[in-house]
């Protein structure tokens, strides 16, 4: 059975699939600091990120070289296949679990 | 696009992103390579310096570095981590795969290491002597220069009344204390008698000035009034067991009663002064002979300490001092000369750099120090050596590992880095061995050292520090050549290649080897001539007959009757003969001022005198050799003769000495007389002293004291003759222990030190040969592997076992035959300063040298030709057949 996604594995999946082509470390992180409306960190950045290339949920590939990154290249990620699956499944998961509560739960 | 504008501002200096957060990021990052990282702070940073301005974008910068800190940390410790478990395994695996390897180089350090220690512990209880007081580095000994016209004294002793004085007039003199030698003493309580040996008289400011810790009695006066008596606990015990010692009284020699005023504690071993019990100074003013007494200023007796104030500079106060003593003792020093100079000594430095005659004890030799720390040193060193060469040798071994490592994206830095944490580790490994071996070792060390140390890791922890510091040292410079030699492989040759490589250091090897064989050449070569002269003066003819005598000290009434024992103990079955003398022969002689008839007036000698009656020469076989003996016939033999030794007559160039006139310079009342002798005889020169120093001329008069008598005995029956003279000496005098020791006791322990000297060099020897064989036989048994097929070959085709075993062993032999060349040398000039401090010394021959190479050169033969049996006796077909 495929283990879940953590919360922060989910946001990170879902911010990549989102950024598509602009998917590196500075606009992921801006875009989950935004997204979670708190500063997210490059070390929690990078932690989690690491562990979905690992998982082998997302693909590294070397982008551009800018003047303004001293040298160091960008590295551009994309979801795979199973990053897919595995935020299908979580999807699934969460309205299954919603499904059986009552919209007005909150009011 | 942004990065226009980006571009900018990069090429813009003030507005470079924070220097130190930069670096510190990098520091960390750069551990899992993603450099990138640091790419995406860069170019953020100048997003936000665009938008927000540069404090802001400073503050930003450094706001996310902290907070993406814990992340990156955690990232590369478990990187770390990883590492080094991964090299923590291959290690061990390395260590069991190859255990003879690594046996022989874990007990090769864990010798060297061991011996070190001991050593280290030795140096330290040295070192320290008198640390235990607090206050030592502002105590300090007042020291005295007398300078007479014809010769010098140094005494570490001074009058009496100089301390009181100090104290008074000198206001950075805090504190003074008086410590007083007193003779041993018969102490008794009730039925308990014993002697006593190390009683002193002190003042009540020893308090003061030493740290003694005081178990019971008030320390601020238990010594102040006469007869007072400060002991021990070890001596409470002893004579009071369980019962409260405090206002006991005992009984002194039979005269007098003191009263137990103070239990303290005993000082420790590495105290230059030690007691078993003190004596109030104001008992010694009441019963103390006139040189005892600390209000006269008459003898220079009083060992004087002085606590000086925090922060005081010595410079100037000696003179000062120097001045008190002189305006005192005007009138002595103007009517014979004398000259005065005082000075301070402090007190951590009396054991070791002191050399006085009369002293405490006898002072530490900085000279043994050394040579026990260079020898502990070259042990080491054998020990270090085995692990490099035994790193090195292996070296085709681990060649693959280091090929695939460096194949894998490791640096030569982290080879080296891993190599050197494998000899860390086999260090680490051999401590642990060392610390059990020296609580095995220690007891036997003592006994070789005559002391009585002891170790314990956390009060000694300097010497826990010296032993951990020791280890990280001997790891790094045994682990530093191989971890170098080994990272340095190239990994495409190796493989490509399967070469055993190293064969280039192989000199460097053979060296090393040599190296180890010259040190053990060396001490080999070295105890051998210490044995020699220790053997050459043990026989050397000392001009008299020193077996068989025994010397009884005379106590009590026995002394007061001593022609009534000496009598009785003559009738005796099995005494041959039995005279007095007023000192041991062998032990510290009188000094007297002598003038000659003949020579110039009033130029007189200092010589050495005995005092000795009529039966001595016949008692100890001293001939004569010219005139006759001291003589009951002559009344005036007592007071008016002497006899002369051979160096004497022939240093004044008396032809016909018998008759002549020689007087001594007295005492009588305070003024100084000269008092005429006739010499009456001339005995045979005779070795009174030490052989470390020439023959002195000497003069022989009769005793005014007898203080020993000496009894030649009968060669059987040694012990019974002893009992019946006990029981003559306690019908006399039943309330001093008798006592005894043998002459020629006396005489080797004249020797103590060399004895000492050769028996640790024995002991050193055998350790560093020890471990230089180990690394050897392991060198033998690599080699011999590598060439199990070359083995193999030359026996199908007719080689004989001897000569494979040649084979093998001449490789090895070569460097410990070129081991001697140059040891030779070294060991000659080591040894013939040794033999400097002696004047009767045995020559250095070829054949000690010889010796010492052969006997190095056998025990490497035996060592390698074991292995080469080994190898050379193998079945071929099992060699061969392999592939």
């Amino acid at each position: 059975m495929m283990k879940e996604l953590t919360k922060i594995e989910e946001i990170l999946l879902l911010s990549i699939w989102k950024l598509e082509e602009e998917a590196y470390g500075v606009k992921i992180r801006q875009y989950v600091s935004r997204a979670i409306k708190k500063e997210f960190t490059y070390g929690n950045l990078y932690s989690a990120l690491n562990q979905l290339v690992t998982k082998k949920y997302v693909t590294k590939r070397d982008g551009e070289l800018v003047p303004e990154r001293r040298g160091r290249r960008r590295i551009y990620y994309t979801v795979t296949r199973q990053g897919l699956e595995a935020l299908r499944s979580a999807q699934e998961l969460h309205e299954n679990l919603w499904a059986d509560i009552p919209k007005y739960a909150f009011d | 696009m942004h990065s226009i504008e980006a571009g900018n501002s990069v090429n813009d200096s003030r507005k470079k992103p924070p220097v130190v957060a930069g670096w510190i990021l990098n520091r960390i990052v750069r551990y899992n390579e993603e450099f990138h990282i640091d790419g995406d702070f860069n170019e953020e940073y100048y997003q936000v310096i665009n938008t927000r301005g540069k404090f802001y974008a400073w503050v930003w910068y450094w706001r996310l570095l902290l907070f993406s800190l814990p992340f990156f940390v955690k990232d590369a410790m478990y990187w770390r981590l990883v590492m080094f478990n991964n090299y923590l395994k291959t290690i061990l695996r390395n260590l069991i795969k190859h255990k003879t390897f690594s046996f022989i180089n874990a007990a090769g350090l864990a010798i060297g290491i061991t011996i070190s220690l001991l050593i280290l512990l030795d140096v330290w209880h040295e070192m320290t002597y008198d640390w235990c007081h607090q206050k030592s580095q502002h105590i300090y000994r007042i020291t005295l220069k007398m300078d007479l016209p014809d010769r010098h004294f140094d005494l570490p002793s001074q009058p009496g009344p100089l301390a009181p004085l100090l104290v008074e007039r000198f206001p950075e003199v805090v504190h003074a204390a008086r410590i007083l030698e007193t003779s041993d003493r018969v102490i008794a309580y009730e039925d308990r008698m014993f002697k006593e040996t190390k009683i002193r008289y002190a003042d009540p400011g020893v308090m003061d000035v030493f740290t003694i810790r005081v178990l019971k009695g008030n320390p601020k006066t238990f010594l102040d009034a006469p007869f007072s008596l400060v002991i021990t606990q070890e001596m409470a015990e002893k004579y009071f067991g369980s019962e409260n010692p405090l206002g006991k009284t005992v009984r002194w020699d039979d005269e007098h009663d003191f009263a137990i005023t103070g239990i303290v504690e005993k000082l420790p071993e590495n105290s230059h002064f030690k007691f078993n019990m003190l004596a109030s100074m104001s008992t010694a003013n009441r019963i103390g002979l006139p040189h005892e007494r600390p209000d006269l200023w008459r003898s220079f007796t009083f060992y004087t300490y002085v606590e000086l104030k925090e922060g005081i500079s010595i410079e100037g106060l000696a003179p000062k001092y120097t001045d008190v003593v002189n305006t005192y003792m005007a009138e002595q020093t103007n009517q014979v000369g004398m000259k005065l100079e005082l000075s301070l000594q402090p007190l951590r430095s009396i054991h070791l750099h002191s050399n006085f005659i009369v002293d405490f004890e006898p002072g530490g030799n900085l000279a043994m120090i050394r040579i026990y720390t260079t020898i502990a040193l070259f042990i080491l060193l054998i020990g270090c050596i085995n692990f490099m060469n035994l790193s090195t040798s292996q070296s085709a071994r681990r060649a693959k590992e280091v090929g695939m490592r460096k194949v894998l994206g490791a640096h030569k830095r982290k080879l080296v880095v891993q190599f050197l944490g494998e000899s860390m580790i086999l260090s680490l490994f051999s401590m642990i061995l060392a610390m059990i071996l020296i609580q095995l070792l220690l007891p036997l060390f003592n006994q070789l050292i005559g002391k009585a140390l002891t170790y314990h890791p956390i009060r000694d922890w300097p010497v826990s520090l010296g032993i951990v510091a020791l280890t990280g040292l001997v790891g790094l410079i045994s682990g530093i050549y191989p971890a170098f030699f080994l990272s340095s492989f190239m990994p495409a040759y190796i493989l490509r290649k399967q070469t055993t490589m190293g064969r280039g250091h192989r000199w460097f090897r053979d060296g090393l080897v040599s190296l180890q064989y010259i040190i053990s050449i060396v001490l080999i070569c070295s105890t051998c001539v210490i044995y020699t002269q220790l053997d050459f003066v043990k026989n050397l003819n000392l001009g008299f007959d020193k077996e068989h005598v025994v010397v009884i000290p005379l106590k009590g009434r026995v002394e007061q009757a001593h022609e009534v024992f000496k009598k009785e103990v003559q009738k005796l079955p099995g005494i041959l003969r039995v005279s007095g003398s007023h000192r041991i022969l062998g032990r510290a002689m009188s000094e007297g001022l002598f003038a000659f008839e003949g020579t110039d007036d009033g130029e007189s000698r200092s010589l050495p005198y005995m005092e000795i009656d009529e039966d001595y020469l016949e008692t100890t076989g001293i001939p004569l050799a010219e005139g006759r003996n001291f003589s009951k016939d002559y009344p005036g033999d007592q007071t008016g003769s002497v006899l002369i030794n051979e160096t004497l007559a022939k240093e004044l160039g008396w032809d016909d000495p018998v008759g002549r006139i020689v007087s001594m310079a007295d005492e009588v009342d305070g003024e100084i007389v000269q008092v005429p002798y006739k010499v009456i005889g001339v005995v045979r020169d005779f070795h009174f002293e030490s052989l470390h120093a020439p023959l002195r001329a000497q003069v022989i008069k009769m005793p005014e004291h007898v203080e020993f008598l000496n009894v030649k005995i009968n060669t059987r029956q040694v012990s019974k003759i002893l009992e019946s003279i006990r029981t003559t000496w306690e019908e006399i005098e039943p309330s001093h222990p008798f006592e005894y020791e043998f002459l020629d006791d006396v005489f080797d322990r004249l020797y103590r030190t060399e004895l000492r000297l050769g028996q640790i060099f024995i002991a050193f020897t055998g350790t560093a040969i020890t471990v230089a064989c180990l690394g050897l036989l392991g060198l033998a048994a690599y080699s011999a592997q590598q060439r199990t097929k070359e083995i193999g070959v030359r026996k199908v085709l007719g080689a004989s076992v001897l000569s494979v075993v040649i084979m093998l062993s001449r490789q090895f032999t070569k460097w410990v035959v070129l081991a001697n060349v140059v040891a030779w040398p070294l060991a000659y000039y080591a040894m013939n300063a040794w033999l400097r401090h002696f004047t009767y010394r045995i020559d250095l021959r070829p054949w000690m040298f010889l010796l010492s190479g052969g006997i190095a050169l056998l025990i490497a033969l035996l060592t390698v030709s074991f292995q080469a049996m080994r190898a050379a006796s193998t079945n071929p077909v099992n060699t061969l057949r392999y592939e």
